[in-house]
């Protein structure tokens, strides 16, 4: 099969769809390359593809050093390189084979959520006016934060819920949690 | 393969390198364009409280989107429609498309949706999520895009300090039109503005009562809007920024053919392990990493 070389790169290989703390497999130096239907990876001994058809979503985890994830239903690429722009330009070339807007689009409500209840917020109304949702979905969204542990029973935000923030987020929502009561 | 998404398709595998390589180009562009575009809060704040895209097309700000877009090679931006929280943009001339030169259906300006995206975050200070609606590979006149921003974001950036005093007289029922605009030193038109901005942000209701989110918003707006820093508009050094648009991407060139001069090779499918067949075969992850250590050995 005939490649593309992109760039030199650092990669790691993770099984399974695996959130914040992942056990990197192992870090190794080697080469990244595109086939007309696989993205293949090269270390010193071997050629490893992840085919295309595969892919699920190609997110960015960090921009400055730049951090590419490949996600596959059964496991995770780690790719990291110099140059920025050719590792963006895979991703943007690859995102029209994949569609992960819903899942990103649920886990951006959740976060807004999360913040304006930090506010005080409860009113059903006035949280489906601020996220461009019908009350109904606020309702469900509700739902899953409190089954899904971030929201207590007791109507607090969870150290889950802060989990999902920036350190400095995290800071200000729950200072802001502390005011409202 | 995604819903709602035509797999990409090319002539040949020479045909998708160089559609990867035009993307590239454009990311470096992309990325010295914004890296030297932030927006001081003063001038977002006049594009947040336009009504409609007739008075957007006449910010300043907009006006240097056009043009930064423009020379980030995405093509001729438009504002379609604004609303409370989101914005519909229209690329004519859209150079990702052109990219794709045999690709039928499906929308895949990704690289577009980004550049915006990054712009608003970054430059504007404007969380916020975009998604392409309307493709031209669909046969549509331009893509579409439509901003929905958080509306925090918005409460931290759309409102000043004489907006925040005008809350404050409303809260305690002290407001009065008149006298505000000639504390103000303003006409009681602009000060019907605010009213209006106000109403359109649910701070006040169609009565000019506080709501809800108002009070909220009053209580940590002096916080947020001591954030707010000055400094000169992107737009003063424009020149700066065509230059290094220019610059970035003649050494984007040459630095493609001194690091990657022979890109294409070729390897017989046999030597390469199939990463997800191998993981889906593994029941767990221990088990992976023991065939994965056998593979490296």
């Amino acid at each position: 099969m005939e490649l593309y070389k992109i760039e030199n790169v650092d990669f790691s290989i993770n099984h399974g769809i695996v959130s914040e703390g992942s056990i990197n497999l192992i870090l190794k130096e080697g080469e990244l390359f595109l086939s007309l239907e696989n993205i293949i990876l090269k270390d010193e001994k071997r050629w490893y593809d992840l085919p295309i058809k595969e892919l699920e979503n190609v997110e960015v985890i960090s921009e400055n050093p730049i951090i590419l994830r490949f996600l596959s239903s059964s496991l995770e690429l780690t790719v990291s390189g110099k140059y920025a722009e050719r590792l963006l330009a895979l991703r943007h070339f690859l995102m029209p084979y994949i569609h992960p807007k819903r899942k990103e689009k649920m886990k951006d409500s959740i976060k807004s959520m999360i913040k304006f209840w930090s506010l005080g917020v409860r009113n059903l109304q006035a949280f489906a006016n601020l996220l461009q949702l019908t009350v109904d979905e606020i309702r469900r969204l509700i739902v899953f934060a409190k089954e899904k542990g971030l929201i207590s029973q007791d109507g607090k935000l969870t150290d889950k819920a802060y989990n999902m923030f920036s350190p400095e987020e995290r800071e200000l929502l729950r200072n802001l949690e502390a005011i409202n009561g | 393969m995604g819903e709602n998404n035509t797999p990409i398709t090319f002539q040949s595998f020479a045909e998708a390198i160089s559609s990867l390589e035009k993307l590239t180009k454009i990311e470096s562009k992309v990325a010295i364009a914004l890296e030297k575009s932030r927006v001081p809060w003063k001038e977002s704040r006049k594009l947040l409280k336009c009504m409609n895209p007739a008075q957007i097309s006449n910010t300043t700000l907009f006006q240097f989107m056009q043009s930064l877009f423009y020379q980030m090679g995405l093509g001729k931006l438009e504002i379609l429609d604004v609303s409370r929280f989101q914005f519909t943009f229209g690329f004519k001339e859209c150079e990702i498309c052109n990219i794709y030169r045999s690709q039928k259906g499906g929308k895949i300006c990704f690289l577009t949706s980004d550049a915006l995206l990054r712009f608003f975050v970054k430059d504007l200070d404007l969380p916020c999520s975009v998604e392409e609606t309307k493709c031209m590979k669909e046969g549509h006149e331009m893509c579409e895009f439509t901003v929905d921003l958080q509306p925090l974001g918005v409460y931290k950036i759309a409102l000043d300090d004489i907006d925040g005093a005008l809350i404050n007289q409303i809260i305690n029922k002290k407001f009065d039109l008149d006298k505000f605009a000639q504390e103000n030193m303003m006409e009681n038109q602009a000060v019907e503005y605010r009213l209006q901005v106000l109403q359109s942000y649910q701070i006040v209701d169609s009565d000019n009562k506080i709501t809800e989110i108002g009070s909220t918003y009053q209580k940590f707006a002096q916080g947020l809007r001591s954030l707010e820093e000055d400094f000169d508009p992107p737009w003063k050094n424009l020149h700066e920024i065509t230059s290094a648009i220019s610059a970035k991407n003649s050494l984007a060139e040459a630095l493609s053919e001194t690091l990657n001069p022979e890109p294409f090779i070729k390897v017989d499918n046999s030597e390469v392990v199939n990463l997800a067949e191998e993981a889906k075969k593994s029941k767990s992850f221990a088990e992976l990493i023991s065939k994965y250590m056998k593979t490296s050995e």
